[in-house]
């Protein structure tokens, strides 16, 4: 108990024997673990992006010019057959027009003369399939139906989705990689100042007997301190800002409590990484 | 209780700054090691309190093998000796009270027993009525005082002093001698180094003489 009173005490000690010092890391740890937390919602809106998409997905099956009622019917047949395909909307000629001026607006289309749009079949697949490598040979059995003219694939728009994400995850996961580095040497290099100006304190304890965990411990709590501060603030911050965002231009979500938690959790690990990388390579105790 | 046998350093290789040494030092004994600047005092004083690692040979404390002990338990041999130096080493951010409480604070002692402890130590050094002054509000004397008062506080086997009236005026230096005496005295080991002859003969006690990496008795 004693002991921890004092461990206690010398971290205190440490905290505010030069304020500004810890000031000043507090605020870079928080710009980092911003930039960490900003990646961390992307990627976290992002799957739920990719998730909305797929479930939006549809692909055109354009009908052949001269195809009549039965040809037709025959389409929908064989679609309907199809266990991926999980609902067909008939779309005419007029329909298709019609969404097109709603699309690009009454001058664009006055040029056209006759209605030169395809009639179609809107086709919504299993999102599953959309993801998986069967995709390309259903599209190909669908376009090998007799009377489908060609097809609109709406789900490319899902890969390049998914590879533009998968980037923005590889290179979220770089930053994340770059936040720990920088969080840890910002720490590392403050706890070093703090160590330096109490080197002769340091070497008195353990000139009179004191464990090296005892005089390491107050300055990997400060570490602790540091990047917890950090973190907390920078989770409130992003908060608000989401917060706003959702509100005032479009929704976004935000990480869950046990998220936000393992935000913070991980932000102390670092400040303990960066104690830690402090005392072993600036002092030997 | 302290022994060295054959013990050798040498901080540059083929520069031996201690040459197969060997001495010994009974439980409550004095003695006062002597010899030029830089013929390796202080040296002898780190190795025994496990500053620096001796190259050959072993230093045996309370059968403790020091030389042998891991960087994490050599706290345990420092919980055995008081060290005193000449700058004093105080933490000057600490009163006096807190100087000495230190040792004992480390070492897991409650409230109640460092308060009793200082208070009798403060009171053996004659400094209790200073006990809220920082170390730069003492004197010199006073301030080797408070060391001693700190060496002394975990009731060391051994008291090493390093050049301990180095900084200090006669008077003082006087007081600091009647001190240590007296520690003496009381059954704790005192092993001294310095290169003042005068000293020696002041405290009347054994004297080693370190010349050219070797010890020997002197009368």
């Amino acid at each position: 108990m004693n002991y921890l009173l004092i461990i206690f005490r010398e971290t205190w000690r440490a905290l505010t024997f030069r304020p500004w010092s810890i000031v000043g890391s507090i605020i870079t740890v928080v710009l980092a673990s911003t930039i960490a937390g900003a990646i961390a919602v992307t990627l976290l809106n992002s799957y739920g992006v990719i998730e909305s998409i797929k479930m939006q997905a549809t692909v055109d099956v354009y009908l052949s010019p001269d195809i009549d009622s039965l040809g037709r019917e025959s389409v929908r047949q064989a679609l309907a057959s199809n266990k991926y395909v999980l609902g067909i909307a008939h779309v005419t000629k007029d329909m298709a027009m019609f969404r097109m001026r709603e699309l690009f607006g009454p001058e664009m289309i006055r040029g056209l003369g006759a209605n030169p749009l395809p009639e179609s079949y809107e086709i919504s697949l299993d999102p599953a399939i959309l993801d998986s490598d069967l995709l390309p040979g259903l599209l190909d059995s669908i376009g090998s139906i007799p009377g489908v003219d060609d097809i609109g694939h709406v789900p490319d728009a899902v890969a390049r989705l998914k590879t533009l994400f998968r980037t923005v995850n590889i290179f979220g996961y770089c930053l994340w990689f770059l936040v720990i580095i920088s969080c840890s040497y910002i720490i590392a290099s403050t706890i070093s100042v703090l160590v330096a100006r109490r080197h002769a304190t340091f070497y008195v304890m353990r000139l009179v007997g004191a464990r090296a965990i005892f005089v390491r411990t107050p300055y990997l709590f400060v570490g602790f301190i540091i990047s917890i501060i950090g973190f907390s603030i920078s989770l409130i911050m992003l908060r608000l800002g989401v917060d706003y965002l959702s509100s005032h231009v479009v929704k976004i979500a935000f990480l869950n409590t046990l998220e936000a938690a393992c935000f913070v959790g991980g932000g102390g690990v670092i400040g303990l990484l960066g104690g830690n990388l402090a005392l072993r390579r600036y002092i030997e105790i | 209780m302290l022994s060295l046998r054959n013990v050798s350093k040498s901080f540059r290789p083929g520069e031996l700054i201690l040459n197969d040494i060997s001495f010994s030092l009974n439980k409550g004994e004095m003695a006062v090691l002597t010899g030029a600047s830089g013929s390796g005092k202080s040296t002898i004083l780190k190795l025994i309190y496990g500053e620096e690692r001796p190259d050959r040979g072993d230093l045996i404390l309370d059968n403790m093998n020091i030389g042998a002990l891991k960087p994490g338990r050599i706290h345990l041999i420092r919980r055995k000796i008081g060290v005193i130096f000449q700058d004093f080493k105080l933490l000057p951010e600490r009163n006096v009270w807190d100087n000495v409480a230190l040792a004992l604070e480390v070492v897991g002692k409650s409230r109640r027993e460092i308060s009793t402890r200082v208070t009798e130590l403060l009171l053996l050094v004659g400094l209790i009525q200073r006990k809220s002054h920082y170390p730069h509000q003492l004197s010199g004397g006073e301030s080797q005082r408070v060391a001693i008062a700190r060496a002394l506080a975990n009731h060391p086997l051994l008291i090493l002093a390093d050049e301990p009236s180095g900084n200090l005026d006669k008077d003082n230096t006087a007081a600091i001698m009647e001190l240590l005496i007296r520690i003496n005295h009381q059954g704790c080991s005192v092993l001294m180094a310095t290169h003042n002859l005068d000293l020696a003969v002041m405290l009347q006690c054994r004297r080693l003489h370190l010349e050219s990496g070797k010890v020997s008795e002197a009368s």
